[in-house]
C-alpha cells in the first residue's frame, strides 16, 4: 500500500534521553507530530497502570479521624507499582471478589501506648506483597519518614484491613504515577547581528551578562556570549542544551526577554529590527515527567508508549469488526 | 446521600455489556464516507488518528469529536477519494501510528540504557 504523505515529517521519530535522575526525567522527542506527543502526555497521566489501595475494613477506630477520612488517607499512598503489569484488573479477574492475581491485602493493627502521641505513617502499614509496599519516603517529609495518616493519642487503637488494586489515573487520580509532565515545543535562539552591532558597547554586555530570573531585561541563564575579538554576539548551544534539560520554561523566559531588548530596541524607532527572536521548532517536543516515585520515571513512559500502542492496535483489530457488522455481510462496494 | 446518582469510576473505561468497541455507519448520502462510534475513549485516541489519517492523500476529510463529555466515545468520520474507503484508511493509518510508536520505543530504550550506562 502507498504510504501517503506519511513522509512530511522526515520519517523516523527520534528520542533523546537529556536527563535523567531517581525521580525525574527530561527527554527529547523528534520528528513527530504534535498530536502523538500530546497522546504521549496523556497517556502518562491518566492511563499508566499503578497499585492504590482501594477498598478498606474498618475493623477499630479509635483515633480522631473517622473511617471514611482514614480511608481516603489510604487510598492516597503511593505504593510501589513496578509489579502492576502482572496484577489484573479487579474487574477482570476470574476470582468472585480479591485474589493474589488482582489485589494486595494489606493491614494495620496498631495502638498507641506511648506517654503523649505517635504518627501513624505508611511504615506501619504491612503488606502481603513484597513488591508492592508504600514507597520509600525518608527524606522526603519534614520528619521521621513515612507518609503521616493519622496522629493518636494514648490509649487509641487502629486495625485495618485494606486491599491494594490496580487501577489508572482516570478512573481516580489516586492511580496517577506523576507529579508533572510537562511539555512543550522545543526552541531555538535567533539573534540579529545586524542590529545587535549597533548596540552601545554598555548595553551589549547588559545584553549579554546578566544571567537572573528578573527583572525581564536579564537574560534567564549564561546562554549568550560577547567575544570581545570578532565583535559578535554567539548563543551557546552547549549552554542552551543545559538549560533546556534543567528548565522546562527556559525559552518562554527567553521570549520574555526577547521581547523586553525588542521593545528597548524599539522605543525611539518604531520601525527598528527585532535584536532577538525565539522561534518555535513545532516537530521537537521536551518533556519533563516527574514521579510521584511509584515507578522510575523511565519505566512511566515506556509503559505510556505500550499502552498507547495498545490502544491503536485495538482500534485497529476492532476497525475492520465494526464494518464487517455494519455490512452485515454485504461487499463494501455496495450501495446502501 | 449527596453522592446517591453518582457515575461510577469506572464507567470510563469498562465497555459496557452489548456494545462493541467500534461501530460503523456507513453515510447514506456520500460514497467513501462514513463514521466510526469509538467506545470508551476520548481525545488521546482520537486526536492522535485523525492527524495520522490526513496524512493520507486518499483521505478527502478526517475529524472526530466528543459528543458530550460525560458519554465516553469518539466519534471519527473519514472521507476517502475513490481509490480508497474509510476502514482501510482506517486501518492504514493505525499501522503508520503503531509502527512509529515501535521504533519510538526501541530508540527511547536505547537512549535509557545509554543514558543509565553514563550513571544516574
Amino acid at each position: 500500500m502507498e504510504r501517503g504523505k506519511d513522509e512530511r515529517l522526515g520519517g523516523e521519530p527520534g528520542v533523546e534521553v537529556l536527563h535523567l535522575t531517581e525521580d525525574r526525567i527530561t527527554f527529547m522527542l523528534n520528528n513527530v507530530d504534535i498530536s502523538v506527543a500530546n497522546s504521549l502526555r496523556r497517556v502518562m497521566l491518566a492511563e499508566v497502570p499503578t497499585m492504590a489501595i482501594d477498598l478498606v475494613e474498618v475493623k477499630e477506630n479509635t483515633s480522631v479521624l473517622h473511617d471514611e477520612f482514614i480511608a481516603h488517607r489510604l487510598g492516597l499512598i503511593p505504593l510501589r507499582s513496578e509489579m502492576a503489569a502482572q496484577f489484573n484488573y479487579a474487574r477482570d479477574c476470574t476470582c468472585d471478589d480479591s485474589c493474589p492475581r488482582c489485589s494486595v491485602k494489606f493491614t494495620l493493627d496498631v495502638k498507641c501506648e506511648e506517654a503523649h502521641r505517635r504518627n501513624i505513617t505508611s511504615k506501619d502499614l504491612v503488606s502481603e506483597h513484597p513488591d508492592v509496599v508504600p514507597i520509600d519516603a525518608d527524606g522526603l517529609g519534614d520528619d521521621l519518614g513515612g507518609i503521616v495518616i493519622v496522629k493518636m493519642g494514648r490509649g487509641q487503637e487502629l486495625r485495618i484491613e485494606a486491599i491494594a488494586r490496580k487501577g489508572i489515573g482516570k478512573e481516580h487520580a489516586k492511580f496517577n504515577p506523576v507529579g508533572t509532565v510537562a511539555m512543550c515545543a522545543d526552541g531555538a535562539i535567533d539573534l540579529n547581528h545586524d542590529a545587535l552591532s549597533t548596540l552601545p558597547l554598555d548595553k551589549i554586555y547588559e545584553f549579554v551578562n546578566t544571567p537572573t530570573d528578573d527583572p525581564p531585561g536579564n537574560c534567564p541563564a549564561k546562554v549568550l556570549l560577547y567575544n570581545d575579538i570578532s565583535k559578535a554576539i554567539q548563543v551557546n548551544e552547549q549552554a542552551v542544551d543545559e538549560e533546556k534539560a534543567r528548565d522546562i520554561n527556559f525559552f518562554d523566559k527567553m521570549a520574555y526577554f526577547a521581547e523586553w531588548w525588542n521593545d528597548f530596541n524599539q522605543l525611539k524607532d518604531k520601525t527598528a529590527p527585532e535584536l532577538i527572536r525565539i522561534r518555535d521548532r513545532p516537530d521537537r517536543f521536551i518533556y519533563s515527567v516527574e514521579s510521584t516515585g511509584v515507578m522510575p520515571p523511565a519505566l512511566i513512559a515506556k509503559v505510556a508508549i505500550d499502552v498507547l500502542r495498545e490502544k491503536v492496535n485495538q482500534l485497529q483489530r476492532e476497525v475492520a469488526k465494526g464494518v464487517e457488522d455494519a455490512m452485515d455481510g454485504h461487499g463494501y462496494a455496495m450501495a446502501m | 446521600m449527596s453522592h446517591a446518582n453518582r457515575p461510577e469510576s469506572w464507567e470510563l473505561v469498562v465497555l459496557p455489556d452489548g456494545t462493541s468497541k467500534v461501530a460503523f455507519e456507513k453515510d447514506k448520502k456520500v460514497e467513501n464516507a462514513g463514521r466510526f462510534v469509538v467506545e470508551r475513549e476520548d481525545h488521546t485516541l482520537g486526536n492522535l488518528v485523525r492527524m495520522q489519517l490526513l496524512e493520507d492523500t486518499r483521505v478527502a476529510f478526517a475529524g472526530y469529536r466528543m459528543p458530550h463529555p460525560l458519554e465516553h466515545k469518539i466519534h471519527i468520520e473519514v472521507h476517502t477519494t475513490a481509490n480508497s474507503n474509510p476502514a482501510d484508511a482506517m486501518i492504514l493509518a493505525c499501522n503508520n501510528l503503531i509502527d512509529k510508536l515501535n521504533r519510538m520505543e526501541e530508540k527511547f530504550d536505547a537512549e535509557v540504557a545509554r543514558k543509565q550506562h553514563q550513571g544516574l
